[in-house]
């Protein structure tokens, strides 16, 4: 077949099928959907790294002599899987979406990664900085019980008062020195005993301070503690405005006082 | 044929002639008179098809390529989007049949072969014939997307920019295909007792 006739063959299917161009909309729609989704697939990955580093940063690792477990069993158990899986998801549709935009195939891979893993780590740690980590997790923990029990999360590992380990928001301080109401993160309330034992060094309780405990309960809904540690060390929601509690490290005055606190009840 | 005369559609570039088109359907003669031999040609080179087969692919691809206008992207060359459709529908054709597709061995002209020949530096006195069978031979023995790469760079002779927007692959990474490709190729050759200069 030659040239002409091929050509007339062509556009005579066109003419009698009435084969017309998509509109050019059509292709736009398709393209700010692929880099919207990016972009917010992007933003979630940011959130997951916020968490990440938020989850990390409150370790636990202050609260670690009193656990009585070893160093292997303590990073295990405060690895935040779920934040870690969620992140490899936001990623892959991330890299999905940017790759499949009209140039995205053009990026080389090390500037391609800076796009979609750096600017969301960047990002991610700006977010703990300001405290959305933290703000993030609270929420999660208060509107999603099945949040409370993931792996990696610290609300669960904290709401095991029968085996010492209470936290919650402090609802009023009755007596400075020695008890304080509390709610926990079920929205049960609790009478804490701790008295000037119970305050780790340099430690001052405050109205809607969220606590963490190690201690032993002593009534229904009482509770006496030997160590009362702030809920968060780094990256508080409203750290900018509010108090910082700054890092503790445990003496072994203090390692002594509790053991002594905790044998007390057994 | 139609109004629009062949002089006409050589003063022109793609580019003009793919806004011309969308005022003007009867100019997409223009785009199908540049593009039919050459495409042709490729659409043999990447499937075993017999010609009035790959007619009907091609006709397929220009029509594919008359509804996807308005997405053309006036920043990247024509003949490489072209070619991306035409090896898309071929891949989509393939996979609907579930066969890969493979190269039809007739399809590899001489001049193409002495081409890729001189760029892997074949060295000593081997029949030129002989050396064609080799090539050939060897060439339909690689695996994707090294053959597709070979046929691009080599057969089609596009550039490395140009692979990479057929493709829609980086650059870089079709620096390391056609590297990749060449190595297999060698050792191939080697086992064939033809020597190179790697």
């Amino acid at each position: 077949m030659n040239e002409k006739d091929f050509a007339e063959k062509v556009l005579n299917k066109i003419e009698n099928e009435h084969i017309e161009p998509k509109p050019r909309w059509s292709f736009f729609v398709v393209h700010y959907m692929l880099w919207s989704a990016g972009i917010f697939a992007a933003l979630l990955l940011s959130v997951a790294v916020t968490l990440i580093v938020f989850l990390v940063a409150n370790n636990e690792w202050d609260v670690y002599p009193f656990l009585g477990i070893g160093v292997f069993s303590f990073i295990l158990s405060t690895i935040p899987y779920i934040w870690i899986v969620m992140a490899c998801v936001f990623l892959g549709v991330t890299v999905y979406n940017v790759r499949h935009t009209r140039n995205g195939y053009q990026y080389n891979t090390v500037p391609f990664a800076v796009i979609v893993l750096g600017i969301p780590v960047i990002l991610g740690g700006v977010w703990f900085m300001v405290g959305i980590g933290d703000s993030v997790d609270d929420a999660l923990a208060k509107h999603m019980s099945i949040y409370r029990y993931m792996p990696g999360v610290r609300h669960a590992k904290w709401d095991m008062p029968e085996s010492g380990f209470l936290a919650g928001e402090i609802m009023s301080i009755a007596d400075a020195s020695a008890s304080f109401m509390l709610k926990d993160f079920r929205g049960r309330e609790w009478r804490v005993m701790f008295g000037d034992a119970g305050l780790a060094e340099g430690q001052s309780v405050e109205e809607y301070m969220r606590v963490r405990m190690i201690g032993r309960k002593t009534g229904e809904k009482e509770f006496t503690a030997c160590v009362v540690h702030p809920w968060i060390i780094y990256g508080r929601a409203r750290q900018f405005t509010g108090m910082d509690y700054g890092v503790r490290t445990v003496s072994e005055r203090e390692r002594v006082r509790v053991a002594e606190c905790l044998s007390r009840g057994m | 044929m139609r109004h629009v005369h062949e002089d006409i559609c050589n003063e022109k570039s793609d580019t003009d002639l793919i806004r011309l088109t969308l005022q003007d359907k009867d100019y997409f003669a223009c785009v199908i008179y540049r593009y039919e031999a050459r495409l042709l040609r490729y659409i043999r080179r990447i499937t075993d098809v017999a010609l009035e087969e790959a007619e009907d692919i091609l006709q397929e691809v220009f029509i594919k390529t008359y509804i996807n206008l308005h997405d053309f992207d006036e920043t990247l060359n024509f003949s490489s989007w072209i070619y991306r459709i035409a090896r898309n529908h071929v891949i989509s054709m393939h996979r609907k049949r579930m066969v890969r597709p493979e190269g039809w061995l007739a399809n590899m002209d001489d001049s193409s072969l002495e081409n890729l020949a001189g760029d892997m530096d074949i060295v000593g006195e081997v029949d030129a014939a002989l050396l064609g069978e080799h090539l050939r031979k060897v060439i339909n023995c690689l695996q994707d997307p090294y053959k597709e790469i070979v046929i691009l760079r080599f057969f089609e002779e596009k550039e490395y920019k140009e692979i990479s927007d057929i493709m829609k692959i980086p650059m870089g990474t079709v620096a390391t295909y056609i590297r990749r490709a060449k190595n297999q190729l060698h050792k191939k050759l080697q086992k064939e007792h033809i020597n190179t200069v790697s």
